[in-house]
């Protein structure tokens, strides 16, 4: 009985040794259409110190994960503050369309993720270079 | 004189009218430099990949920092209309005027390097610098130069008001803040939407300013992490700022002017067009081999008579406006040939792409094959790559979708091929794959062809050099990534090009690779090619049956 207690402790303080933080999403982006389905996620870690990673998941397939460094996560965070903010808050009379074809959708901390539309040419443009430059770190 | 004559006068007025005959006569690649065959144990009838990638050891050539070095002349000239001499010296201007300063010492290049690749990172600042020191040296709280910091942060904070508000928002759930959350977004994007007018600063450093003494309480309580606090905001607004002047200055006009010069030489114009018209000559060819009828074929060959490299041309003077001191490119609405802006990434990509002939409202599409200019790049040094790109482009076009597409349905005629590709011995092909592995097929149909005319101790080499392309796309490690529209690498070069039954005659390969079962069509190129000189007006053959040289 007491090697069941002891058997026990060693199991419960291991899963309370172990469990490792929940990671926070920073930024993410998501792109589904007929080609591709691909899922972006950059995420800060802090056991430890903090660590950065980009989460690449290509439709079924094992997800990803390729380290980041601070900057990296930081302006990859940052551009996708920048083409929300630039969106909602800069946007010119002429881009408020009447219709959306979901091109991706896209959420930075503290911000909801939101569907970026084609007809919205700015947001897709800068949205589309996000991507090709998460597409660039994810196949290092 | 007239008997010996008449044969020779027959044989000419044969190549001219027939359809086949330029293809024959003109040796396109004999007048090209062949690279020594790669020295590696690999057997190329068994692994081309392994063969042909040996000695490609890292996928960053001497292409992509050649491309590198155009792409920073071009936002030079750009912002040479701005007063700067160098673009990474511009990048620091823009930077100075919000007040965000490198520390000294840094080189503006490391701030190019990022503006290029999209990140921030190996740029320190001068702030946090600072920041560091103190923090280091001071023995006491009284000391360290708490005001000194948090002032950094006010400048840091209005440098990039999205990450202030965002940033703030969570800092205020367990701080006392002057403003609520929303107060603070509402007062934030009213100054956001100043940006680039004179007061903007002036407003930002006001709203931030408010938050000096919360930071202050925050930071007394855990100075050690404060510099790199600042570090991070520092890093965001460096991120933001530069990445909008790139996008600004690389759609400026002396930029886009500046990159197609230096791309588009007449010279290179010239030679991509010679190879662009000897690859569609083979494929024209091809459209015999592949038995089209009568009808179907004259379409075809009319079409690809009209189909064009397409070549960009500068925008007009009213696709400009004025924007930051700069006439800026302003296409409107998505269009996905805007190549400009975001740091001209689009002169650093290696592709190719075949566009259909189309009508869209008023506007028309000539059917063409987009060459991306780095490719030109590639053809200076191997023109091989190009040929064999050429050909898989050209190739598309009797492709079993687009072929339809196109109004002439040759996709009856692939079945069988296709039927081979999808098996087991061969590369397992799917389904999406089908337009890729023919366009392979027809190139490796052309290649053999072109090879055939070399010497045979020439044609392994130079069967590398055009598949240096596939290498480079892996860095020489094959990898089986079996999904997309185009079959991973490896497939492509040793379960298509390697297995093609024309390339392994004129290797003097076995028939089958023990890898990959070789696919191909009951009537190739290279015989149609060989019939032809060999046949009718009794002219001399440049072919032989196993593809040597006569």
């Amino acid at each position: 009985m007491r090697a069941i207690f002891f058997l026990a402790f060693i199991f419960m303080s291991a899963s309370l040794v172990a469990a490792p933080k929940k990671p926070t999403t920073l930024m993410q982006v998501r792109v589904s259409n007929q080609k591709v389905h691909h899922s972006y996620a950059v995420q800060k870690t802090t056991d430890s110190k903090p660590q950065h990673v980009l989460v690449f998941k290509d439709g079924k397939k094992k997800a990803q994960k390729v380290p980041l460094t601070e900057g990296q996560a930081i302006s990859l965070l940052t551009h996708a503050r920048d083409i929300l903010w630039e969106r909602d808050y800069r946007r010119k009379p002429a881009a408020a369309q009447k219709t959306c074809r979901e091109y991706a959708k896209l959420g930075a901390t503290s911000m909801k993720p939101s569907t970026i539309c084609y007809e919205d040419a700015p947001s897709a443009r800068q949205t589309e270079r996000l991507l090709n430059i998460l597409h660039g770190l994810a196949k290092r | 004189m007239a008997k010996k004559l008449t044969p020779i006068l027959l044989a000419a007025l044969l190549c001219f009218l027939s359809p086949l005959a330029p293809a024959q006569q003109a040796c396109t690649v004999c007048s090209w430099e062949v690279p020594s065959a790669p020295n590696t144990s690999a057997d190329p009838c068994e692994d081309l990949a392994a063969y042909a990638c040996s000695s490609t050891r890292s996928p960053i050539s001497r292409i992509d920092v050649r491309a590198d070095e155009i792409r920073v002349q071009a936002l030079t000239d750009g912002v040479a209309a701005l007063g700067y001499s160098s673009f990474g010296e511009a990048l620091v201007g823009q930077l100075n005027q919000v007040g965000v300063e490198l520390r000294e010492g840094q080189n503006p290049a490391a701030l190019q390097g990022a503006a290029l690749a999209g990140w921030v990172t190996g740029v320190e600042f001068k702030d946090v610098k600072d920041c560091a020191d103190n923090l280091r040296t001071s023995t006491s709280r009284a000391e360290f130069r708490m005001e000194e910091h948090i002032e950094s942060f006010v400048k840091a904070y209005a440098a990039h008001l999205p990450s202030f508000v965002e940033g703030m928002g969570t800092f205020c759930q367990s701080m006392s803040c002057p403003m609520t959350p929303i107060e603070l977004r509402r007062a934030a994007v009213d100054i956001y939407r100043l940006q680039g007018t004179p007061e903007y600063l002036g407003k930002a450093r006001e709203l931030t300013g408010q938050f000096r003494d919360i930071l202050q309480r925050y930071y007394e309580s855990a100075p050690g992490s404060i510099c790199n606090d600042l570090n991070q905001q520092l890093t965001a607004a460096t991120a933001s700022i530069i990445r909008g002047f790139t996008d600004t200055v690389s759609a400026s006009r002396h930029t886009i002017e500046s990159i197609l010069g230096e791309y588009y030489t007449s010279e290179r114009r010239a030679r991509a067009q010679a190879i662009f018209e000897a690859a569609r000559s083979d494929v024209k060819d091809f459209v015999a081999v592949l038995g089209a009828d009568a009808p179907t074929r004259a379409q075809v060959l009319e079409q690809y008579d009209n189909m064009r490299i397409h070549w960009r041309e500068a925008p007009s003077e009213s696709e400009y406006t004025p924007h930051q001191g700069l006439q800026v490119y302003d296409p409107g609405a998505f269009n996905p040939d805007d190549v400009y802006g975001f740091g001209l990434t689009f002169f650093t990509s290696k592709n190719a792409t075949y566009s259909p002939g189309m009508t869209i409202g008023v506007s028309e599409h000539t059917e063409s094959i987009d060459i991306h200019p780095v490719m030109l790049l590639e053809m200076d040094e191997n023109p091989f790559l190009l040929l064999q790109v050429m050909a898989h482009e050209l190739g598309h076009k009797l492709g079993p979708q687009v072929s339809r597409l196109n109004g002439h349905d040759l996709s009856p005629k692939w079945e069988e091929l296709l039927q081979c590709f999808r098996g087991a011995g061969s590369i397992r092909m799917m389904e999406s794959q089908k337009e890729e592995v023919i366009s392979d097929y027809i190139a490796a149909e052309v290649m053999a062809r072109h090879l055939a005319q070399l010497p045979k101790e020439q044609r392994l080499g130079a069967l590398a050099a055009a598949s240096q392309y596939s290498c480079q796309a892996e860095g020489g490690l094959p990898r089986l990534n079996h999904v997309g529209s185009h079959p991973d690498d490896y497939l492509r070069l040793s379960g298509i090009y390697g297995a093609n039954p024309s390339l392994r005659r004129v290797l003097s390969c076995e028939k089958d690779s023990t890898k990959f079962k070789s696919c191909g069509l009951e009537d190739s190129l290279l015989d149609a090619a060989i019939s032809s000189q060999q046949g009718e007006a009794g002219a001399p053959s440049s072919f032989d049956r196993s593809g040597g040289v006569q």
